[in-house]
């Protein structure tokens, strides 16, 4: 891979080294003027080379990540549980640093579900299903239920979490690979979804693996309008057979439980709604009653 | 600031995270709540001049200028416009009566084009506003660093959690991120 880059670049540098003695050619031909013209294209001639330089890099990057993860897939293809300690950092333009939360979660590949158990900053339950999203509060006796429109947005977590060869090439295109500061074995991985529905939920997702075994550290999605969750994860640990216990809530029986169906998201109907600069006629949603 | 929010509604009820910004002249806030896991499910920015926002994931923003072709009332609105009244000065030219109290109240002309508001003062703080747009009318509750918003369908419950001086906000801050 890194003899591609090379050729990239060598190619490039050669092609912007041409133009000055073909510009020296047309001076001895035409005049100072011409030559003048042609000494113009000098920068563009090396700005060509950085340019093509950079995407050959891109590409050797994306390559590094398709291989990484390849391999990760691999050494993962028994693993039916994952297990581990969490922080999430949430960023949003409105704080000047992101909103943390910690504590455990537990991924089962099949069926499709994952449980974080929140102890800071307020001890909570999320379950996430291909069909639902919940959170019990146990200080409040109360449990949110909220319906989803579809399966997106768990399908991309679960992709994030465990890929496979499948969902990676139907679902996603390699975008970067890059080096994790400070961390010589770490590479995060950039996925942009190709799926219209999937690109609804998130614009990208980031995998961040260690190089050593390659072991998941982190994940994260960008929302459409520009909202970043990175979940970090330590003491990880994989099984080949699922502890079906951890993906259940055991809520007690005075528990208020309220289910809500989430609507599907709308689409802009010009480009200015997009970037909330037009008026629309929409109706506000209407979410299911409570049980 | 970060404040705990409880939501009681027929549109959206739950527990979240909510973030705001606000500036007090010109008046702009920006509203996020968020859930416990991912990003903003509902996201509105409120100027005098417009309520415009999103939730659930809409690439669609609803946006309303006070005109007779606006959308109609939902909890964007009611959020927009009740936090810009949290936010904005109650300057002369918006009062329009008072009533000798207790409770005092001022009657004024909204922030928001077609909105009244009846405000409780006790000492120089606004206790409590009674907010009506339409044929519908709110009333909106400030104790220390708790709030309550109740409106037909609709109960919230807040609690500041974090508050910090933001004198150096961007400008860009007050308008939504457009969808990439």
């Amino acid at each position: 891979m890194a003899a591609h880059a090379f050729d990239g670049v060598f190619a490039c540098l050669l092609a912007s080294m041409l133009i000055v003695p073909v510009g020296a050619l047309v001076r001895a031909a035409r005049g100072v003027r011409a030559y003048r013209a042609s000494m113009r294209l000098a920068p563009l001639g090396l700005l060509t080379a950085l340019t093509c330089g950079l995407a050959a890099a891109q590409d050797q990057g994306a390559a590094e990540g398709q291989a990484l993860l390849a391999r990760m897939i691999d050494a993962q293809r028994k693993v039916e549980q994952m297990t581990a300690d969490y922080v999430q950092y949430r960023s949003s333009p409105l704080t000047k640093k992101p909103l943390t939360s910690k504590g455990t979660l537990a991924f089962r590949r099949a069926p499709g579900c994952v449980v974080f158990r929140v102890t800071e900053p307020r001890a909570s339950v999320i379950r996430l299903d291909t069909a639902h999203y919940e959170v019990w509060h146990p200080d409040k006796a109360r449990l949110e239920r909220f319906v989803l429109p579809s399966d997106e947005m768990p399908r991309l977590l679960f992709d994030a979490l465990a890929p496979t060869t499948t969902s990676l090439e139907k679902g996603f295109v390699v975008e970067s690979c890059t080096a994790v500061a400070d961390a010589a074995t770490r590479r995060e991985i950039t996925l942009v979804p190709t799926g219209v529905k999937t690109k609804r939920v998130a614009a990208k997702i980031t995998i961040t693996l260690d190089t050593e075994g390659p072991r998941l550290c982190a994940f994260g999605y960008r929302d459409p309008r520009g909202g970043d969750v990175r979940v970090e994860l330590n003491e990880l640990k994989l099984t080949e057979k699922a502890d079906d216990k951890l993906f259940a809530l055991d809520v007690p029986k005075e528990t208020k439980v309220t289910v809500q169906q989430i609507p599907l998201p709308k689409e802009p109907a010009t480009k200015e709604e997009a970037g909330a600069s037009e008026p629309t006629k929409a109706s506000p949603p209407k979410a299911g009653g409570k049980q | 600031m970060q404040l705990e929010v409880e939501i009681e509604g027929d549109a959206l009820s739950g527990t979240f995270i909510g973030v705001l910004v606000a500036r007090a002249a010109p008046p702009a806030v920006r509203f996020q709540l968020l859930p416990d896991f991912g990003t903003a499910i509902l996201d509105v920015v409120a100027t005098p001049s417009e309520v415009t926002g999103t939730w659930h994931g809409d690439a669609a923003a609803q946006t309303w200028r006070g005109g007779d072709d606006d959308p109609p009332l939902s909890p964007l609105l009611l959020f927009g416009i009740t936090l810009l009244e949290q936010h904005a000065a109650i300057t002369r030219e918006r009062v329009r009566g008072s009533e000798r109290g207790p409770p005092h109240k001022l009657h004024l002309r909204g922030c928001f084009p077609a909105t009244e508001v009846v405000a409780e003062v006790k000492g120089n703080d606004v206790a409590a506003r009674e907010i009506r747009r339409g044929y519908v009318t709110w009333r909106a509750c400030t104790h220390g660093d708790r709030g309550t918003v109740d409106a037909p369908g609709f109960a919230l419950r807040a609690r500041v959690i974090e508050r910090e001086a933001a004198n150096d906000l961007d400008a860009g801050v007050f308008r939504l991120s457009p969808v990439r």
